[in-house]
């Protein structure tokens, strides 16, 4: 069932928690919530599920609204971050516990809950007490025990982030393959990006009680809309630039100077960008934006790439699969370059000097802070 | 977009539940502070009887306690045993809820229960067989059963107490103290002492109030030339009805009062009750 | 090994500590309940004076006396009515305590609470008197709003007695509750929600039984008190009520029987002794079943 929150404010005195919030989730989709803490993802998911009631807004759940409706009414699924387990109640006393409440018989609570726990591989565990059970296995159960009320949507509140790393990992696979099993629409709110990265249907960054962009993971990662998505998800480099003069000859592209990048006689870097892969005129575009991996290397000069820039490495990070390097310009500004470990033969050193490049449509050209409250709402709707 | 435009503010559905709640919770803090509330307004009332609600005020009813030489007496005595009892009690539990932190034997949960037992033991029983030893020992006429039974029933207060500051100790401190060359002795005094002070403060206010209210046991153990408060108290009320009790009574609620600010600073109220 | 030896002569310095309170205890505390236990098996003679004789001639009193049988029985339901009552209003107290939101009104409410408990237990019987009797509050903002033409007789009853029991002991009571409360997961309340049950439904079915520690230690100490105490009793209801403590007081200071007092008393505990061991019993199961 598909979820619509609509214009939703909450403000905790005078602090605003979310601020004109508005989301369109569909049937069936993995929707991740994903920003840093304090960037009101909680409230958010608090008030779809019930728990708070917002300022203003509505959240309407598969076209009916609900905003008035108290939880228990909603007929949603939640699992929480601690999982919430009632201790003292055992496994199957767990899971069934919201099918006492719909007072179903005996008989089919028995089914359904077996039919539940089955779903997480746990039914030779039904009579465990929750005290008993691995941090994984606690969590299967908040699984089981959300699920076997049959919900409407299931909430996630950062499932698994009291699992230890190996586990997690484990876990996001089985939890993505269980949602798309059943079908069920899912938010799952989370401040980690790799998971949210890797599980979702589609993310909706949230940043200071906003949202910042709404998207796909590929697409979120890769034309990130504005400096706050672009820095929180992966790493950047963030490059401020200035329009400059172009020459008459070449209108097809639009001309920038980086004037916190100079070389050593103090010449700000040059950049070009096609035009069509700018937004509006030169004049509305503050930054570019430049992965790290999309970076290449190469210890010579070629006349191959139109935006080459000679460098000298200042750091070396090795991470195993790969090599985190920062590099810098003979006058100022450094950049992040991530190769992998295969390019080297030998680890660089500091020092070494290396002609960095990219192509042209690597350059993301960026909204600025001031435009960061520009609607990002309608591009999700493809 | 233009639907961000229509910012109208929705008031939440009543939450009738919560509200049934605080009426009812606050009915109940109501009937703990009425007998206060009424003591207070008596007290300072001319009237024998209460009168709701207050017509005038005045110090009568203090004034005839504290010209009344029964009255005086009783203080005397009540202020005697909390002078004598507090000490005592003091050194007792800090000393004692010290030791049985830091030892392990069998039979420790036992001693604890023993130690803590006079809060749980129906005070009429204990109050015989305290008279019943009083008047062994032949101390019949005498402050003794007094304050033996004061010492009883105040040191649980203390051990207690104490033993939320020993708790919130780190052993390490004492292990460095010792590592420093410090022995024993000297560790206790210069490291742990200073350090769990805000528990024996604590207990000190525990010992005095419970010593100056206590009046099951006092009421068996007491002879008429060693009579406390509470006693007179009770020994009145049993017998006729006088209104500068009233009085004396805003005497015992300004005591726990400033009691209470005193266990606040130091180690704070929800960490004792 | 020098290690060793430290470590024993610190052993040595920490039972120095406690061998006063030691001796304390066992002179004042151990001792007199050794002195009443044998003084419980005594004779009297006619004129209420103990023999040096031993017999069981007191419990067989107390045993075979259907008055004071019935005063046992009625000692013990009123104390566990007042424990019920009084925990029954222990949680709406207790849940203000807990999630008041602002710190003023929680401090505030904590005073409410401590106060009494801090409090002579005469102080607060009598001021029930001041608020019940003739010439009383109650009876005078009554008359005055013309509700009742002659003052009501409330005093010298069981019922007066059982309502300022539960006003002195409901500190008893809360304090344990609002620890075993705020000792809650507020996500188990969200997570029964979730589930579809009611808030009241999920007090019964949650939080209720995860406050069954705090419960249990309330019942107790409710309990045990209200079955020990003669002084609230006496003031308030007279010294006719059946009840053992009064009976046990009567009989020292009036009849001055001190062995049948002395068999009273350990009757009395044997009672309590019984009920709070059932009690720490269902305890010890509930926490056993908690972990598995």
């Amino acid at each position: 069932m598909s979820i619509e929150v609509s214009d939703i404010s909450q403000y905790f005195g005078d602090q605003a928690a979310l601020e004109n919030v508005s989301l369109d989730i569909k049937e069936g989709e993995f929707f991740s919530l994903l920003g840093p803490s304090g960037c009101g993802k909680t409230t958010l998911l608090n008030i779809i599920a019930g728990f708070l009631y917002p300022t203003t807004g509505t959240v309407n759940i598969n076209g009916n609204e609900v905003t008035d409706l108290p939880p228990y009414r909603r007929k949603i699924g939640m699992v929480f971050q601690n999982y919430a387990l009632f201790p003292h109640l055992n496994v199957f006393d767990n899971v069934a516990y919201g099918l006492k409440v719909q007072k179903l018989p005996k008989k089919e609570i028995k089914e359904r809950v077996h039919e539940s726990l089955s779903l997480v591989k746990l039914e030779a565990f039904a009579k465990r007490m929750p005290q008993q059970l691995s941090g994984g296995q606690q969590q299967r159960v908040a699984m089981a025990r959300a699920l076997a009320i049959r919900p409407s949507v299931l909430l996630l509140d950062e499932p698994l982030s009291n699992l230890d790393a190996k586990l997690r990992k484990e876990m996001q696979t089985e939890l993505r393959l269980l949602q798309q099993k059943i079908g069920i629409t899912t938010v799952m709110v989370t401040h980690d990006q790799e998971e949210a990265l890797s599980m979702s249907d589609r993310i909706g960054v949230l940043g200071e009680g906003r949202v910042k962009q709404i998207g796909e993971p590929l697409h979120i990662y890769r034309q990130p809309e504005n400096r706050f998505v672009a820095e929180f998800i992966g790493q950047a480099n963030l490059l401020e630039v200035t329009p400059a003069d172009h020459p008459p000859e070449d209108d097809r592209y639009c001309y920038f100077h980086a004037d916190h990048y100079q070389d050593e006689e103090g010449e700000p870097l040059k950049l070009k960008v096609l035009k069509e892969n700018l937004d509006g005129p030169a004049e509305h575009c503050p930054l570019l934006m430049i992965r790290p991996e999309r970076i290449h290397i190469s210890d010579q000069a070629s006349a191959e790439h139109a935006n080459e820039v000679k460098t000298e490495i200042q750091h070396v990070n090795y991470q195993g699969n790969a090599i985190q390097l920062e590099v810098g310009m003979q006058g100022k500004g450094t950049f992040q370059v991530q190769v992998s470990d295969s390019v080297f033969v030998d680890p660089p050193e500091i020092g070494m000097l290396l002609y960095i490049s990219w192509k042209n449509e690597d350059m993301i050209p960026l909204a600025g802070e001031e435009s960061q409250n520009a609607p990002v709402y309608q591009e999700s709707k493809k | 977009m233009d639907n961000r435009v229509v910012n109208k503010k929705k008031k939440p559905p009543r939450d009738w539940g919560a509200m049934f709640l605080w009426i009812v919770g606050g009915f109940i803090y109501l009937f703990l502070t009425l007998p206060i509330l009424v003591i207070i307004l008596s007290a300072f009332s001319p009237n024998p009887y209460p009168e709701f609600p207050p017509t005038s005020f005045s110090l009568t009813w203090f004034n005839e306690v504290f010209t009344s030489s029964e009255w005086l007496e009783a203080l005397w005595t009540s202020i005697l045993l909390v002078i004598i009892v507090t000490p005592i009690t003091l050194i007792l539990g800090t000393t004692a809820a010290y030791a049985i932190a830091r030892l392990d034997f069998p039979g420790k949960q036992a001693l604890q229960a023993l130690m803590m037992s006079p809060l749980m033991i129906p005070h009429v029983v204990l109050g015989i067989a305290l008279l019943y030893q009083a008047t062994s020992m032949g101390w019949i006429g005498t402050i003794n059963g007094l304050v033996i039974a004061h010492l009883v029933i105040a040191f649980p207060y203390v051990i207690r107490t104490v033993s939320v500051s020993v708790s919130n100790l780190d052993p390490a401190l004492e292990a460095a103290s010792m590592n420093l060359g410090a022995g024993p002795v000297r560790t206790f005094f210069k490291v742990t002492v200073p350090l769990i002070k805000p528990g024996i403060m604590a207990g000190a206010v525990f010992a005095a109030v419970t010593s100056f209210g206590e009046i099951s046991i006092s009421a068996f153990v007491s002879s008429p030339n060693w009579v406390t408060v509470p006693v007179r108290i009770f020994n009145y009320v049993d017998q006729t009805f006088d209104p500068a009790i009233n009085a004396v009574s805003v005497i015992f609620i300004l005591l726990s009062v400033g009691a209470m600010i005193i266990i606040e600073r130091t180690i704070g109220l929800t960490k004792v009750f | 090994m020098r290690r060793f030896i430290k470590n024993q002569r610190n052993k040595g310095f920490y039972w120095l500590l406690l061998l006063p309170s030691i001796l304390f205890l066992i002179g004042f505390l151990v001792i007199p309940f050794v002195l009443l236990a044998d003084l419980s098996f005594r004779d009297v003679d006619a004129y209420m004076n103990t023999q040096d004789t031993y017999s069981f001639a007191q419990y067989a009193e107390v045993f075979s006396s259907s008055t004071n049988l019935k005063t046992v029985g009625i000692t013990l339901i009123v104390a566990f009515i007042t424990a019920i009552l009084t925990l029954t209003l222990a949680y709406p107290a207790a849940y203000l305590l807990v999630y008041a939101k602002r710190s003023f009104v929680r401090t505030l409410l904590y005073i409410i609470l401590i106060t009494p408990l801090l409090t002579s237990m005469v102080v607060l019987s009598f001021a029930w008197i001041v608020i019940l009797a003739q010439n009383g509050l109650i009876n005078q903002i009554l008359v005055s709003l013309n509700v009742i033409d002659e003052p009501l007789s409330m005093l010298w009853n069981m019922q007066t007695v059982i309502v300022a029991y539960i006003q002195v002991l409901l500190p008893f009571a809360v304090l344990p509750i609002a620890t075993s409360l705020s000792d809650i997961d507020p996500s188990l309340t969200k997570a029964s929600m979730s589930l579809g049950e009611s808030r009241i439904r999920t007090f019964f079915r949650v939080i209720l039984p995860l406050t069954i520690p705090g419960f249990i230690a309330g019942f107790i100490i409710v309990f045990s008190l209200a079955a020990g105490s003669y002084i609230t009793p006496l003031l308030l209801g007279g010294r006719l009520l059946p009840l053992l403590p009064l009976n046990i007081y009567q009989q020292v200071i009036q009849m001055s029987n001190l062995p049948l007092a002395a068999a009273l008393s350990f009757t009395l505990l044997a009672g309590v002794g019984i009920v709070v061991s059932f009690f720490v019993w269902m305890l010890n199961r509930w926490e056993a079943r908690m972990n598995g």
